[in-house]
């Protein structure tokens, strides 16, 4: 739909989650069903071989959701997911079991995603344990090579260190030589570098950028930082409650943003050229409940540019340029 | 001048280890109406230096050396019960977690009031209305003020610690990393927040952040500390167009903007070093590019440039 890349790998479809929230007392009392939180709201996107796609956009946005949903930490409400050609959606546990190695995650705070007890070896060679039948040399071997490809030099050093032992950014390291030591086809990043200091960040995500050359690795790069997103991501997509609301190539979106909500967000970056002042858009930001059951588009309360369609049907995400897609009607025509 | 650091120095005690020398013979002054940028990475001693101003130390924490003048009095030789006339009513901070230090079952607007008649001694409805405009300032909608902590977002939240902050009219404000959990339309928000407040009231705003970005866009002067050393102070435009240490060079290096296009970042090799124990050379040696002989067994002093800028870097000393 958005963009084909070529040699895909995942494919989302159509999916949605929608979280039950338990209401008020009066309200069940009433017999008042309470209205669920729609986290992500119909949302497709693929991803191709050796490509990483940004995900953008504010704090419940719905990134991290969509995220848990592509590797299935998350089950969606609707919609599908194809690995390669498989939806993994209708896989039952144990079948789930043996794709999950083919797609993996990597948190945002490496303080919390290591086990404190669990050695580096022991926290890289798991995941080969769990899925292959290995000799033990083999896959000492293994993790050495991988603690080698994420700059944990030299290895030996590090195999019997706990968390503790280790700064941030090696902690990330060894989360990152877990993650990809099956090689796997996809992989999320969920705010990789959001907790870590610029220099420390700097090298991860280089690292990042070698390793998928290297493994051919699918990344869907979850960030709200637009520079980094723009200096990882292929293509960056932004979301807005639950929607993507535009994607396309990082030099386009960044360079002429078409969704009001993207500009909004490229405004403001700060600009560290003290002689170009940016120019700042306005923003509102509080969501209230009214506007929750709005119809039309999501957007419409906060853009600079609504219109009376707006508030009636909502967008859909449109070519608008070569490859580069947005949900806006200022682009579409509205349906009649 | 406001605000004088001279010379300070301070260490952290650790139990049956060599203490930490969290900060080494800092000096720094900061006009009255300025927005002073300081930044680092973790650990170069940022956050210390802040908690020393203030004097809230964690009780570890001990300053071997200097003073804190203030009003032409040494902050560091006052009685705690001065410390505590000064501290938030003329020197007040945003502390980095401060969207979680709310108490969870008090309203916030009580919380600000509270703080307001326990300086001034307001009776209880005026220390309301002040702690209400207080919130309404930062932009937060009236009809929310009387919120409880869990009702606001994490943003809403940080506004309201903002505003505590900047209740009584300090004449220095300390923000450390007020933006850091927070997405960039909130963040630019605050910060467009905090710079209309120190230009109306000409207070002065000392700005802690390891983004040099941030910084760099809303502060007049920038100072870098690397390993609890001052290592580079001018004015913004100088230190990033003409970044006179190695050291503030490469963190401007190694930031991803989107507006520079592709080029691949730039990492720094190494860690900072070890602050229990003792170097003869500069600091930033093992870790520097530039670095020559001379690096590993001379210290650098603070070198004062012809434009004013000050750095710790033997490259720029001046030829004899």
């Amino acid at each position: 739909m958005n963009g084909k890349p070529e040699n895909q790998i995942i494919r989302v479809v159509g999916v949605r989650k929608h979280f039950a929230t338990s209401g008020s007392l009066l309200g069940s009392i009433f017999g008042r069903r309470s209205k669920p939180i729609k986290a992500v709201d119909g949302v497709d996107l693929e991803i191709g071989r050796a490509e990483v796609v940004s995900l953008v956009g504010e704090s419940g946005s719905g990134k991290t959701t969509l995220g848990e949903i592509a590797t299935m930490l998350l089950p969606p409400s609707q919609g599908k997911i194809f690995l390669r050609d498989v939806d993994i959606t209708r896989l039952k546990s144990r079948k789930l079991r043996r794709v999950r190695r083919h797609f993996q995650i990597i948190f945002q705070d490496p303080f919390e995603s290591l086990n404190p007890r669990m050695t580096v070896y022991r926290t890289v060679a798991e995941p080969v344990w769990v899925n292959e039948k290995l000799p033990r040399s083999e896959v000492y071997s293994r993790v050495i090579t991988m603690l080698n490809d994420v700059g944990l030099t030299p290895p030996e050093i590090y195999l019997y260190r706990l968390p503790a032992e280790l700064s941030g950014g090696q902690r990330q390291r060894v989360a990152i030589a877990r993650a990809l030591i099956l090689k796997p086809d996809f992989v999320v990043a969920d705010e990789p570098v959001s907790m870590l200091d610029v220099s420390v960040a700097a090298g991860i995500l280089n690292l990042m950028l070698d390793l998928r050359a290297k493994l051919g690795t699918a990344f869907l790069f979850i960030t709200h930082d637009l520079n980094v997103a723009g200096y990882v991501g292929d293509r960056i997509a932004t979301m807005y409650r639950g929607l993507i609301v535009e994607i396309g190539y990082s030099v386009d979106v960044i360079s002429t943003p078409l969704h009001p909500y993207t500009q909004l967000l490229i405004s403001a970056i700060p600009v560290v050229n003290t002689t170009a002042k940016r120019a700042r858009l306005e923003a509102t930001i509080q969501v209230t409940e009214k506007e929750q059951e709005a119809t039309g588009c999501k957007y419409q309360f906060r853009c600079p540019w609504v219109m009376d369609v707006c508030k009636k049907s909502e967008p859909v995400l449109t070519e608008v340029r070569t490859g580069h897609f947005a949900s806006c009607f200022k682009y579409t025509p509205p349906p009649n | 001048m406001t605000l004088e650091v001279r010379d300070l120095s301070l260490e952290y005690a650790r139990p049956g280890l060599d203490p930490v020398r969290a900060l080494n013979r800092v000096r720094l002054t900061v006009a009255g109406d300025e927005i002073l940028g300081l930044v680092g990475e973790s650990g170069c001693g940022k956050s210390s230096l802040a908690y020393s101003i203030l004097r809230v130390l964690p009780l570890n924490g001990r300053i071997t050396e200097g003073q804190i003048i203030f009003e032409n009095r040494d902050l560091l030789s006052l009685s705690d019960h001065r410390m505590r006339n000064i501290r938030w009513a003329r020197i007040a901070m945003v502390f980095q977690s401060s969207m979680n230090s709310f108490s969870p079952v008090h309203r916030i607007v009580d919380q600000l009031a509270a703080v307001h008649s326990v300086h001034l001694g307001s009776d209880k409805r005026e220390a309301r209305r002040v702690a209400e405009r207080a919130l309404v300032r930062v932009g937060i909608p009236p009809d929310r003020v009387r919120c409880y902590p869990h009702e606001f977002s994490g943003g809403m939240r940080q506004r309201a610690a903002i505003a505590l902050a900047m209740l009584l009219d300090p004449q220095v404000l300390i923000a450390d990393e007020p933006t850091t959990a927070l997405d960039v339309v909130v963040q630019d928000q605050i910060l467009k927040m905090i710079e209309s407040w120190q230009r109306e009231n000409r207070s002065t705003v000392i700005f802690v952040s390891h983004d040099v970005t941030v910084v760099a866009e809303m502060c007049h002067r920038i100072a870098v500390m690397y390993a609890g050393e001052l290592v580079e102070l001018a004015d913004t435009d100088l230190v990033v167009t003409h970044p006179m240490h190695p050291y503030t060079d490469a963190l401007l290096k190694c930031l991803p903007r989107v507006r520079r296009g592709a080029e691949r970042l730039v990492t720094l090799p190494g860690i900072p070093p070890d602050l229990s124990q003792r170097y003869d050379g500069c600091l930033f040696q093992p870790r520097c590019p530039l670095a020559f002989g001379e690096c590993a067994t001379t210290k650098p002093d603070l070198y004062e440039l012809p434009r004013g800028q000050l750095t710790r870097c033997l490259l720029r000393r001046a030829q004899p």
